[in-house]
């Protein structure tokens, strides 16, 4: 059935072709990876299933790699989305200006407060750098978005960026304050043994 | 991603020109198909809004905002909406509450309120026919169980037992409580009963009626009855005295 | 008509429900399932975008009106809970069926059911053509047992205040009323 996860949380991936989209999510989800498995129609999933104060959350990430030839469908990727992710090459100035295109897509496209966050891929390419850490940080934070630098081969930031968007997602879900005390109000041992009372004509018939 | 002559337009202020190709020409509302932008009010839809003729509370004096407070007959209402109150309820009491225990406690002081309201409603209407008091204990309990119950549910509850093994203690039971009828309780809510808000009514009522109970709600399910509640009432001790004076 | 699997898919695409009601079905493991929901989305999706065209104008439009949800408001009656008109209604291979519904705030239900009863690939054209009313019988049941899901959902998932909205049904109440459709 269906009781393996809690939350099921839709975060999609977003920015220029050739970014590094794609492994960024390799190294994020390849917990469950299907390699085999080919983008034929404009977007591609990725899987990862997370723990957050007891619950499972499942994190599913939609990649939508190519989705230039699918732009009449947009919306519905975007629909629904609980989170952006947007990216961008640090060695390639014009995705890095392109992002504020992407940002105007999501206001247009996206559900209103919808969290989002900003990587600049590719860190690691320190000598062709061209968008520099500043600059970009100064970028987001005017936005109000959180930021930062990755590259395939450094994960934890990753990780972590992954992390803490789950957990605003969730606190933004309503009703689950305090559900977690789940503690027993003791009324398992209640006695209910009893004997029927006889039944009052007059109660009966009105 | 976008050619120069794409029309990107960013955040709400520039929507009404965004929408010119994306909006519904004839009409409003929500369209899948288009999506957020769908709901965006044109000119077009707020002609169809203004000149819509149609609003909730209709001047017919038969309406049920205009009947006597004394009438009894078809005194209907929507059993979904008063679902969603109770719902909105149960995420309000449990937003604010720190456990189990005390979102129950939350939902049975809010029921107290209403049942100490709803037993002047109930006497109001029903005192022109019997126009008797309750003095004791087996009576009040088959008022509650009868005449109350039908009042509010449209039916009796199901059983009324006296505990075989506690004195001063008794039990009510609806197979199918109606404010929980929707609700499936989390396994890790344990024993959570949302029925707690219809004991805080029958608290409210016995209190009213000097009948000092403290009321809990159990989940009992049985075999085509997942939800079957068990009632708890436990009479203060003071009642057991006035009860033998009365005897 | 047996009914092999349920789905309901919230209107981002993902997948909230999932219950295999009779046997017969591969199980898969749970994140294909999401991913199978996911593709079947943008299908669907792009589907809706192939609507054809007379002289450059949709045709679609009176089958799906823009101004439904005006003609609900003005009429007080909804014609037809299933908006599922443009986009992909349904898939018919010879060992299953794949029906979808599609509600006006995008919530899907599919249902995957055993195949058309047509009889074998041999016994062609005249035969089909014989079977037609049961293959409309079929669409028909489909839908009956979409309309009953659709109530259970507004009724157990919808007015549950332990459910979050759009996300996994874990309502025992609804399982079992699932359970009583099938």
């Amino acid at each position: 059935m269906n009781n393996e996860y809690d939350y099921l949380f839709k975060l999609l991936l977003i920015g220029d072709s050739g970014v590094g989209k794609s492994c960024l999510l390799l190294r994020f989800a390849d917990d469950n990876y299907t390699p085999d498995y080919i983008s034929t129609i404009g977007v591609d999933f990725k899987i990862r299933t997370i723990d957050l104060d007891g619950k499972t959350i499942k994190l599913q990430i939609w990649d939508t790699a190519g989705q230039e030839r699918f732009r009449t469908i947009t919306s519905s990727y975007y629909r629904g989305a609980h989170g952006i992710i947007i990216v961008y090459d640090v060695t390639d100035q014009e995705s890095f200006n392109n992002v504020k295109q992407w940002l105007q897509e999501i206001d247009r496209y996206a559900t209103g407060g919808v969290m989002k966050l900003l990587v600049g891929n590719k860190a690691d390419l320190s000598d062709k750098k061209i968008v520099e850490y500043t600059a970009a940080k100064e970028f987001a934070d005017a936005l109000d978005i959180p930021f930062l630098e990755t590259s395939a081969l450094s994960s934890t930031n990753v990780e972590q960026a992954f992390f803490t968007m789950a957990r605003q997602i969730k606190a933004q879900m309503t009703n689950n304050s305090g559900a977690n005390n789940s503690y027993n109000s003791g009324k398992a041992n209640v006695n209910l043994k009893g004997q029927t009372l006889a039944q009052d004509q007059n109660s009966s018939c009105c | 991603m976008s050619n120069d002559n794409d029309i990107i337009l960013s955040s709400a202020t520039s929507m009404s020109t965004l929408t010119i190709n994306e909006v519904s020409k004839d009409g409003f509302g929500y369209n899948p198909s288009v999506g957020p932008q769908s709901n965006i009010i044109t000119p077009e839809a707020s002609t169809f809004l203004l000149s819509s003729k149609k609003s909730i509370i209709t001047n017919n004096p038969n309406s049920i905002y205009d009947k006597n407070i004394i009438n009894k007959k078809n005194l209907e209402i929507s059993l979904s909406s008063l679902a969603f109150l109770f719902c909105e309820m149960v995420n309000w009491c449990h937003s604010n509450s720190k456990g189990i225990q005390d979102l129950e406690t939350r939902l049975n002081g809010l029921g107290y309120q209403v049942g100490q309201r709803y037993i002047e409603l109930i006497k109001l209407r029903e005192g022109f026919k019997t126009n008797k008091r309750e003095v004791k204990i087996v009576e009040i309990l088959q008022f509650i169980h009868g005449t109350f119950w039908k009042a509010i549910f449209g039916k009796t509850a199901n059983e009324l037992e006296k505990s075989q093994d506690v004195l001063n203690e008794y039990m009510i039971t609806d197979n199918v409580p109606l404010m929980s009828k929707f609700i499936s309780i989390p396994k890790e809510y344990g024993e959570l009963n949302c029925s707690a808000f219809m004991a805080g009514i029958i608290e409210g009522a016995l209190d009213s009626s000097a009948f000092f109970a403290n009321v809990t709600a159990h989940s009992v399910p049985i075999t085509g009855y997942p939800l079957r509640t068990v009632f708890l009432i436990k009479f203060d001790d003071s009642l057991s005295i006035r009860e033998s004076l009365r005897s | 008509m047996k009914v092999y699997s349920i789905y309901i898919l919230n209107k981002a695409g993902g997948l909230i429900y999932q219950n295999d009601v009779n046997p017969g079905l591969n199980r898969l493991s749970a994140n294909d399932y999401l991913v199978l929901a996911g593709t079947l989305h943008g299908v669907h999706a792009i589907a809706a975008k192939v609507t054809p065209t007379i002289n450059g104008k949709e045709v679609a439009t009176n089958e799906y009106p823009n101004n439904q949800n005006a003609i609900l408001l003005a009429s007080g009656k909804l014609q037809d809970s299933n908006s599922n008109k443009s986009g992909l209604q349904s898939i018919e291979t010879d060992l299953f069926n794949l029906y979808i519904f599609q509600t006006l705030t995008g919530i899907k239900f599919i249902l995957i059911t055993s195949p058309n009863p047509v009889v074998h690939n041999l016994q062609q054209i005249n035969r089909e053509v014989a079977n037609k009313g049961e293959l409309n019988k079929q669409y028909a049941q489909a839908n009956e047992i979409f309309k009953h899901l659709y109530i259970i959902y507004s009724d157990y998932v919808m007015k549950d205040p332990f459910y979050s909205l759009d996300m996994p049904i874990k309502s025992s109440l609804f399982d079992t009323k699932v359970k009583e459709i099938v």
